[in-house]
């Protein structure tokens, strides 16, 4: 017996609408009741007739607004150090072999064995000895090494993409090593790195672990959610700080979402 | 402009050694080709050249001046690279322009001389092109307008027709020829194709096993190969080697024997090439049966097998002989001036005509 055609198309299209469901659906969900009035969340009805910042309005009130901008604070500065640590690290693993590169390649992801809530825990000492305990330096500073590993590999990658003779050509033609890395490589590199930075930002973003051990006045959003949105029993308002969370990380994918995907196709080349 | 001089160049890839001690002198405006197989050690010997590897033993000078530390920068080189390695995100103007750009000449000077290298190079309708929107061949025409652009000392060029198809390397090779006759500019190009190293070369230097065999024009590497690598490297297809012996002036050889062969005595390897056989003539003639017959139209391949001596040789005939059939006896000859005589333990050639 053959199966039509269209059979095929059928359950390829259902299979993919139910994975897209499954992403969407509780995003959809997160989104709508953020924006729903207590009195339609708690009656019989499915979706609102009217919507209302007044949960996002209640966060804000309890100091979302300077969690958010804590957050975004940590997230730059845990980029920018972590590509001035990472960046070239990236590069040299990519562009020279020297004894013990593999070894070392190793140890970078083998870092990533240690479960974060240990290192935090550990982490908050030393941070007391230095000073830098609920600081949003310190913070930046632990998010960096939780970020480094991967922008060293993933920036490796990025480089290894490009063609060593192209660099090879900016050096014969009158750059020194410094001016073909400024002038070749890292335009070349650029909406790699670019999509990479992002991801770096948003890994920050989310961490909440280290934001709730390490920090206790100057919360990061997440951390911040985790101990007041969470803790209230009125379920929109957990809605509300959802979507304050997936925002972001949202409009990030909006924008970048070809970048990403040059990021992964340089890397794996 | 300037000469280049490589002495006593050793370089070691971690335990493999890919130069023993290369000696080389390019003279001022002269068009050196390094000519060898794959892993012979050209390739590396050009980066040396140009500063892109260091050597481990040795010295470069150009036209008197030591560069052997200086980097690619201060050598005053340029290069067209096997692959092109045109910069992705720069238009074809600014592939053309970098180099001046970083060498700060004025705006108006780079759009004149852009322009000039364009002209030369039949790409002015490509300048405002990205790279890869070009082919092949518009590419490698770009590769090399950004290397004459600067005016460089030294002109390098790394297999830059290897990736173009039979048609566009035959026009581009004899292109690139008259174009450093023109600017006599002195050139190391760099290829395994030994056509290309006879159109292209003023003299060739054939290479293998990380060292120099033989220098010279390609008149002279065709006729007086210095060793059996050079002579089988050389020519297509390549020169017969067959065993011989020669005692009290008289060489054996194919079960036939020559009078007059004076300064060498014992055994040898005899050398000959395959287009200078000729069939019912010649000083040395032996007598073979045809074994197998290629019609290339206007030559023809014929392999030989001798009677009695269990070798096999190569004739490579004119177009006429093609009605050769398989099994047929023929009597093959060499003429004197066109025997080579090569030592059999080191390959080195000890005569040329006998």
């Amino acid at each position: 017996m053959r199966v039509p055609s269209w059979a095929g198309e059928l359950a390829r299209y259902a299979f993919l609408s139910l994975l897209v469901a499954w992403v969407l659906v509780p995003l959809a969900i997160a989104t709508i009741y953020a924006f729903t009035p207590l009195e339609v969340y708690y009656s019989d009805a499915i979706l609102p007739n009217s919507l209302t910042a007044e949960h996002l309005r209640t966060l804000w009130v309890l100091g979302a607004g300077e969690a958010f901008v804590r957050s975004v604070f940590v997230g730059v500065l845990t980029v920018f150090l972590s590509f001035l640590i990472g960046l070239p690290g990236g590069y040299a693993l990519s562009r020279y072999v020297f004894p013990g590169r593999d070894a070392i390649k190793l140890g970078i992801i083998a870092t990533r064995m240690f479960p974060i809530i240990v290192i935090s825990v550990s982490l908050l000492k030393t941070f007391f000895a230095l000073g830098l305990n609920d600081t949003l330096i310190g913070l930046a500073l632990a998010h960096t090494a939780m970020a480094l590993p991967f922008v060293v590999l993933i920036t490796g990658s990025i480089f290894g993409g490009i063609p060593r003779d192209v660099e090879e050509a900016g050096l014969v033609f009158g750059l020194s090593s410094i001016g073909v890395f400024l002038r070749v490589t890292l335009p070349l590199a650029a909406p790699g790195l670019a999509a990479a930075g992002l991801f770096t930002f948003l890994l920050s973003w989310n961490e909440v672990f280290m934001a709730s051990v390490l920090t206790l006045t100057n919360r990061t959003l997440p951390a911040f959610i985790l101990v007041s949105a969470f803790a209230t029993p009125t379920e929109p308002i957990r809605f509300a700080a959802a979507f304050l969370m997936i925002l972001p990380a949202l409009l990030f994918m909006l924008f970048a979402r070809r970048y990403l995907v040059t990021m992964w196709a340089m890397a794996a080349r | 402009m300037a000469s280049i001089m490589l002495e006593g160049i050793v370089k070691r890839f971690g335990k493999t050694v890919a130069l023993r001690g290369v000696n080389l002198e390019v003279r001022d405006g002269e068009a050196m080709v390094l000519l060898g197989p794959s892993g012979c050690g050209k390739t590396t010997t050009l980066r040396i050249v140009a500063g892109l590897e260091r050597p481990d033993e040795g010295r470069v000078v150009f036209g008197g001046r030591d560069v052997t530390n200086l980097p690619p920068k201060d050598r005053n080189v340029a290069m067209v690279f096997q692959s092109y390695a045109l910069w992705p995100h720069m238009r074809v103007f600014d592939n053309i322009a970098f180099p001046l750009k970083i060498r700060k000449v004025e705006s108006s000077e780079v759009r004149r001389r852009v322009r000039w290298a364009a002209e030369l190079l039949e790409i002015e309708h490509l300048l405002d092109r990205y790279p890869h929107q070009l082919s092949g061949g518009q590419q490698q025409r770009v590769a090399v307008a950004r290397a004459i652009v600067t005016e460089p000392e030294v002109l390098l060029m790394d297999e830059p027709l290897s990736n173009l198809d039979a048609i566009l390397r035959v026009k581009m090779r004899s292109e690139i020829k008259k174009l450093q006759r023109r600017l006599g500019v002195t050139m190391v190009y760099v290829t395994h194709d030994q056509v290309e190293a006879m159109v292209i070369g003023d003299r060739v230097a054939v290479m293998n096993y990380g060292e120099v065999q033989q220098v010279g024009s390609p008149q002279e590497i065709y006729n007086e190969p210095a060793n059996t690598f050079v002579a089988t490297f050389i020519g297509s297809p390549q020169m017969n080697i067959v065993k011989g012996v020669i005692s009290g002036g008289l060489l054996s050889l194919l079960g036939t024997q020559i009078e007059g062969v004076e300064g060498v005595e014992g055994e040898v390897l005899v050398g000959f090439r395959p287009e200078r056989i000729v069939i019912g003539d010649g000083d040395l003639k032996f007598p073979a049966i045809v074994d197998f017959v290629e019609d290339l139209g206007s030559d023809v391949i014929v392999h030989l097998s001798v009677e009695g001596a269990g070798e096999l040789v190569i004739a490579k005939l004119r177009g006429a002989h093609a009605s050769l059939k398989p099994g047929e006896k023929v009597l093959a000859g060499v003429m004197r001036s066109d025997i080579h005589i090569f030592d059999p333990k080191t390959g080195r050639a000890l005569k040329h005509g006998v």
